[in-house]
């Protein structure tokens, strides 16, 4: 019996017994199963002539002290099979976590992540960590090493040849994992060892149940609460803003357009499910202005003169302190660049560029950043104190994680999130929805 | 192809997906794109694309005006608005503002040192700062199509948009499948063969889609079908997957060479050797067709599979069981990139040599009877642990020390690098994934 890799799947030839999980394919006249069954064929096939991956073993020793609860996730981890998913809140250290579990395997390993940022801050610390190059797949590089980083897109168009390349694959907020196209990584992947890390495991779409099959299912958890000795203070503050008279009336204009379209169409908008039915059903002269009347509403909103002057104002407020901007569409992180004349970090920013941005922001070079959604994930700039969302959706995930890059502890540190929300429009009852259940919010002016 | 969300197309209750196509009766679409392009000259592209907004609520399907725009947004030549160089300037304006810029006079300042630096006007400064963004961009000569050609590149692309979101596609024709089963091989798609009577057929689809209905093969499958509809002669059939609300629902899609007449199709035809027989019959094996890319006459036909590095495993379980069934047939992987050469394979670079494979099967079957082949691959099975032919070690010694191109000449003569190099007389080491040729054995 012989077993080999091929395209995200495992082929078989000449199979002692045949076990549920091997399927015949007519089209090659040979057993296959997906990748992901790698690790099952090993144990029920100790015996087969193993092609699927190359015997390199590693010696990889690292010198970071671990948090107790860090160690203890790590363990469980291990016992598990060395699978499984540990869900800890944002700035608990997830990273360090992922270090230890790389060096307990010593073996091949890919770590994906969801942006180019964070896939160059796992380089960065795992080249320190272990003080051996890694390598880089996405963001216009395609170096394979031992030890990789990649991008979930780049992971993902990649599966059927990187699928028999590593053995651990360790996915970094492994709930974009879970999504339709994500998880044929999951599948493709011939990897034995796995771990996801997240600090929001649960999807609204309930799809995270698909990483109990694929990824081990979540072994570990912690809270905010019980993590509060290791996490910095913070407090959150909502600004509500006026619309200047004309930019309300335009405001109201187009917001009636759109209103009046769903209510002919019979149309309720009560999450992205229903917006998506609206987007497909505005191709026709009718949709298109309603669209465009959503569009130009939704842009006052978020870009109204009276915010970018509260932008000033907070900034002046906080001068000196590191500022991270957030903004929903690109359009609002490039007009507060222009604006304040601080570097601007979208998803058209280009790698380089992206990566010197950071770098400034961490040295101190600069002391703001504006952005749009590219930086709500897992950015790690400890000493970021003050936090602005000048626009953004109802996810309660996404003001998490945007809250959870001020949280990383530093001396005497107390973080601010602000909250700037044009008042009589449909974005406060988007800032409600999204601080649903996060503790610390408190509306001011 | 285009974005997924500018497919048009009409859905039936019955789950039928019906193209729609620019013809003469709707070709206004083109003659209005065409005419906003042609009096765009010295705008930016953000203008455009909103005057484009305007013309889109006075026509009936506004996705055909978008399809269109996107083809001369892409054809037309477009240039930055200041010369200076975007980055630079950032780089300099972000350097000088260490903190965020909060009065206007502060603003001010910092644009006047960074001109003063850069050798140039404040105005420029501004102009310059984000001049690189794709909306900043200057319409500086549109693309020179007349409205007929502009339709037929949006109906190709119509059909190529379906395609990106098919699950798998039939393929019927009365003609040789040959040239089909290369270009979906070359893709890494797979296939099933049918004959019924003169007519063939090929269930295409890719390697995990026996286990879930997946998407991920959607782009080849266009590409794919790009091939397809130059030919004269197909039916194509597939099945499609589209959102319907909270749900993916299927369709089937089916159009034939009657598409011809209103898309466009660029001919470009394969330069090979005249030795090498680019539609050789079809193999039958334990009852299923396989189909060989080519075939080359040495003392009886002998077939030739291309495959890529990441279909090799399969191909060479394919090409054990054809040479168990007693066809002479060759298997060569064609690497991309810097991908290495399977273990045990043949390589070529980016394409066939198609003289060296005849070098190689004039000495492998030129003298040979084909009765032969069969213990010749029994024996092929057996790793390399004796002695290595003097030829070999010579052509080692003399390509010392490129150790790289060592490695490859085993390769493709299917020799076990490794081992062979120590058999050789070399020293070699593992570095990570990569075998390196470090010393001769009797070094120091």
């Amino acid at each position: 019996m012989r077993i080999s890799y091929q395209a995200g799947t495992i082929i078989v030839e000449e199979p002692e017994r045949i076990p549920e999980y091997l399927v015949f394919d007519k089209r090659t006249n040979s057993y296959r199963t997906e990748g992901y069954m790698y690790a099952k064929l090993k144990n029920d096939f100790p015996d087969a002539e193993d092609f699927v991956f190359q015997g390199i073993a590693l010696n990889l020793r690292h010198r970071e002290t671990l948090r107790s609860y860090q160690k203890k996730a790590a363990d469980v981890w291990a016992s598990n099979s060395y699978s499984g998913v540990v869900v800890l809140p944002t700035a608990a250290g997830k990273t360090h976590i992922g270090i230890e579990a790389i060096s307990r395997l010593s073996t091949t390993t890919i770590v994906i992540a969801p942006t180019i940022e964070l896939v160059q801050q796992w380089r960065d610390r795992l080249r320190s960590a272990f003080g051996i190059e890694i390598g880089q797949i996405g963001g216009g590089e395609r170096d394979i090493r031992e030890i990789t980083v990649a991008t979930y897109d780049s992971a993902y168009l990649m599966a059927e040849t990187l699928g028999n390349r590593f053995r651990f694959l360790l996915v970094d907020e492994v709930h974009h994992l879970a999504a339709e196209r994500f998880i044929e990584i999951a599948r493709m992947y011939a990897s034995p060892y796995r771990l996801g890390l997240t600090a929001t495991y649960e999807r609204t779409d309930m799809l995270h149940e698909r990483l109990q099959q694929f990824m081990g299912g979540k072994i570990f958890e912690l809270g905010y609460e019980e993590l509060t000795e290791y996490l910095a203070d913070y407090e959150i503050v909502r600004i509500p803003v006026e619309l200047e008279q004309d930019e309300e009336e335009e405001y109201e204009k187009n917001r009636r357009i759109f209103l009046s379209y769903l209510r002919k169409h019979r149309m309720r908008m009560r999450g992205p499910w229903d917006f998506e039915r609206f987007i497909l059903s505005s191709w026709n002269p009718e949709g298109r202005e309603a669209l465009i009347a959503w569009r130009r509403a939704r842009n006052i909103a978020f870009n109204s003169r009276v915010k970018v002057d509260t932008v000033r104002y907070v900034l002046s407020r906080h001068r000196g302190e590191k500022t991270i901007i957030f903004s929903e569409d690109t359009d609002t992180a490039y007009l507060i660049s222009r604006e304040f004349l601080i570097p601007c970090i979208t998803y058209l920013t280009p790698g380089p560029e992206r990566k010197e941005y950071l770098r400034m922001f961490k040295d101190g070079d600069v002391t703001a950043l504006a952005t749009s959604r590219v930086l709500d994930e897992g950015v790690d700039v400890p000493d970021a104190s003050v936090g602005i969302i000048l626009s953004g959706s109802g996810s309660t995930r996404q003001f998490r994680q945007r809250l959870g890059r001020l949280l990383r502890p530093s001396e005497g540190k107390k973080a601010t999130l602000y909250e700037i929300v044009a008042s009589g429009t449909s974005e406060f009852a988007t800032s409600r929805r999204r601080r649903k259940g996060v503790p610390g919010s408190a509306d001011g002016s | 192809m285009f974005p997924v969300q500018l497919m048009a197309v009409r859905r039936s209750n019955k789950g039928i997906l019906r193209p729609v196509f620019i013809t003469e009766e709707n070709s206004d679409y083109c003659v209005a794109v065409l005419d906003l392009f042609k009096r765009s000259t010295g705008r930016t592209r953000g203008e455009i694309e909103n005057e484009l907004k305007n013309i889109e609520l006075k026509v009936q399907n506004p996705k055909i005006l978008r399809g269109l725009a996107l083809i001369m947004f892409r054809l037309s030549k477009f240039a930055p608005p200041s010369q200076m160089d975007s980055v630079r300037v950032r780089r300099t304006i972000f350097s000088l503002a260490k903190n965020p810029a909060v009065s206007p006079e502060e603003r001010a300042e910092i644009i006047k040192r960074a001109a003063v630096l850069l050798v140039t006007e404040p105005q420029e400064i501004e102009g310059a700062l984000y001049g690189d963004m794709e909306g900043n961009q200057i319409l500086v000569s549109p693309c020179n199509l007349d409205p007929e050609n502009l339709s037929r590149m949006f109906n190709l692309e119509q059909i190529e948009t379906v395609m990106m979101k098919s699950l798998w596609v039939e393929i019927s024709t009365k003609g040789r499948m040959n040239e089909f089963v290369r270009s979906l091989r070359s893709k890494g798609l797979m296939y099933r063969a049918k004959k019924e009577g003169d007519k063939h057929t090929l269930k295409v689809d890719g390697p995990v889609s026996i286990f879930e209905k997946s998407e991920r093969y959607g782009t080849r499958l266009a590409l794919f079908i790009r091939d397809v509809l130059k030919k004269e002669d197909f039916e194509i059939n597939s099945l499609v997957s589209l959102k319907d609300g909270k749900r993916k629902k299927e369709y089937l899609y089916h159009i034939d060479d009657s598409v011809s007449d209103i898309i466009y199709r660029e001919q470009k035809e394969e330069e090979l050797p005249n030795f090498v027989n680019p539609e050789p019959g079809d193999i039958e094996v334990d009852g299923e067709v396989i189909i060989p890319d080519y075939s080359i006459e040495m003392n009886g036909t002998v077939y030739i599979f291309l495959c890529s590095r990441h279909r090799y495993e399969e191909d060479a379980s394919m090409l054990r069981k054809l040479l168990k069934s007693g066809y002479m047939a060759e298997l060569f992987c064609i690497l991309s990139g810097e991908e290495k050469c399977p273990k045990g394979a043949m390589c070529f670079r980016d394409r066939a040599d198609w003289w060296r494979i005849r070098e190689y099967l004039q000495e492998k079957y030129g003298k040979e009877k084909k009765s032969k082949i069969k213990e010749d691959f029994e024996m092929e099975k057996i790793p390399v642990s004796g002695e290595l032919k003097d030829r070999v070690i010579s052509h080692l010694n003399a390509l010392y020390p490129d150790g790289q191109a060592m490695i490859e000449y085993l390769e493709f003569m299917g020799l076990p690098p490794e081992e062979s190099l120590r058999l050789a007389g070399f020293k070699t080491t593992w570095k990570g994934l990569r075998l390196v040729v470090t010393g001769r054995l009797n070094e120091g």
